[in-house]
């Protein structure tokens, strides 16, 4: 404003430029619908993308099972790991039993490998192929043996060492 | 004027869903995207994009590059933001600083195979005399700017149309507040005296003394 004349036809004034440059800044590209479109577009692939990689490091911090293809093929034919857990379940308990083996087991065995036996403990046996009867005596002493190969009870097993 | 400005912000503003995310910030909706927030996106682009366009605009004088970069820009940014540093930058800071590098890499493509001619506006309508008068002036002035040198055109573009203060503007273009300054003040002196052959063209000439 108080430049002098000569200069000013020289210049623009700085008034002159402000007022251009506020038109200017008036004047402000409205994004088309397009653009923002696009743009909305691509911060929905990073999200879906990003999403994606989150998932792939979840997936390969969690420790991944070692099993043999062959133990996971037995596992899935017996119908899981339920019905293994039963199983061995069923497996401690039948040792337990055979650890703390009944009386008549035991006594069962060491009658028939010592050669004397009682008609009424064998009749009480709870396997069938070995039931004898009282009329064949003769055989007794034979099918005392195959009574043993039978059943190997835990005392034949401690005595042989 | 100033009224028209603001009404060709708010008109297309105002149909959007997002004025429950008005109060909040640019950074905390990009922290919010980071999360997966499809929401804080969309809020984001409506902020951020005319701002971004409108400067992209300016440096290039070419608006499908402009609306080029203008994707580019936000691209990265929705990039970053499940790595971006809360408090380090403002959002605006790092966003203008990406559309100068992007459109300093164009310019410089564009230099090299000789397309510094420039466009005449397409939509002239002789029918609306004052628009015209408008239309020719802005040209008048972006032709200015582009005859300035690279650095002093982007510090008067962000200082003087884009409205930031000079310690943004030397965040952006990553030099010193003096640095900023002393572009600012040639760059002004330099438009100056290049709109000065066409003041008639600008309407001035009958400005106050």
């Amino acid at each position: 404003m108080t430049d002098r004349d000569n200069k000013r036809m020289n210049e623009l004034t700085d008034q002159a430029l402000d007022a251009l440059f506020s038109e200017a800044r008036a004047e402000t590209a409205m994004p088309s619908a397009d653009l923002m479109a696009r743009i909305m577009a691509d911060a929905e692939a990073e999200i879906a993308a990003s999403a994606a990689a989150e998932r792939a490091r979840i997936e390969s911090l969690r420790p991944q099972p070692q099993r043999h293809p062959l133990i996971a093929a037995m596992v899935a034919a017996l119908g899981g790991w339920r019905t293994v857990a039963g199983l061995a379940t069923a497996g401690v308990a039948g040792l337990g039993i055979g650890l703390g083996a009944p009386a008549a087991v035991t006594s069962l065995a060491l009658d028939g490998y010592g050669g004397s036996y009682s008609i009424g403990g064998y009749s009480a046996g709870s396997d069938g192929s070995v039931v004898l009867s009282a009329e064949t005596r003769s055989d007794m002493t034979s099918s005392g043996y195959v009574l043993d190969a039978f059943v190997p009870s835990f005392y034949d097993l401690a005595a042989e060492g | 004027m100033d009224l028209s400005v603001r009404l060709r912000y708010a008109e297309p503003v105002m149909t959007m869903p997002f004025d429950a995310l008005n109060d909040v910030s640019d950074e905390a909706l990009l922290i919010a995207f980071g999360n997966g927030d499809a929401a804080s996106a969309r809020a984001l682009t409506m902020r951020l994009t005319p701002k971004v366009l409108g400067y992209a605009a300016r440096m290039l004088r070419d608006r499908a590059e402009a609306e080029d970069v203008a994707q580019e820009a936000m691209l990265r940014l929705w990039k970053i933001a499940p790595d971006w540093r809360q408090g380090e930058a403002k959002v605006t800071t790092w966003l203008y600083r990406v559309v100068t590098n992007l459109c300093t890499d164009r310019l410089r493509k564009a230099r090299g195979t000789g397309l510094d001619e420039i466009a005449e506006p397409e939509d002239e309508r002789p029918s609306q005399e004052a628009v015209l008068m408008q239309r020719q002036r802005l040209d008048a002035l972006e032709t200015a700017l582009a005859s300035l040198p690279d650095r002093q055109r982007e510090a008067v573009v962000l200082r003087h149309i884009e409205g930031l203060g000079n310690p943004e503007i030397a965040e952006i273009l990553e030099i010193s507040v003096e640095a900023v300054e002393s572009l600012t003040a040639r760059g002004k002196r330099a438009l100056a005296k290049a709109l000065a052959s066409q003041r008639k063209i600008l309407g001035f000439e009958d400005d106050g003394s």
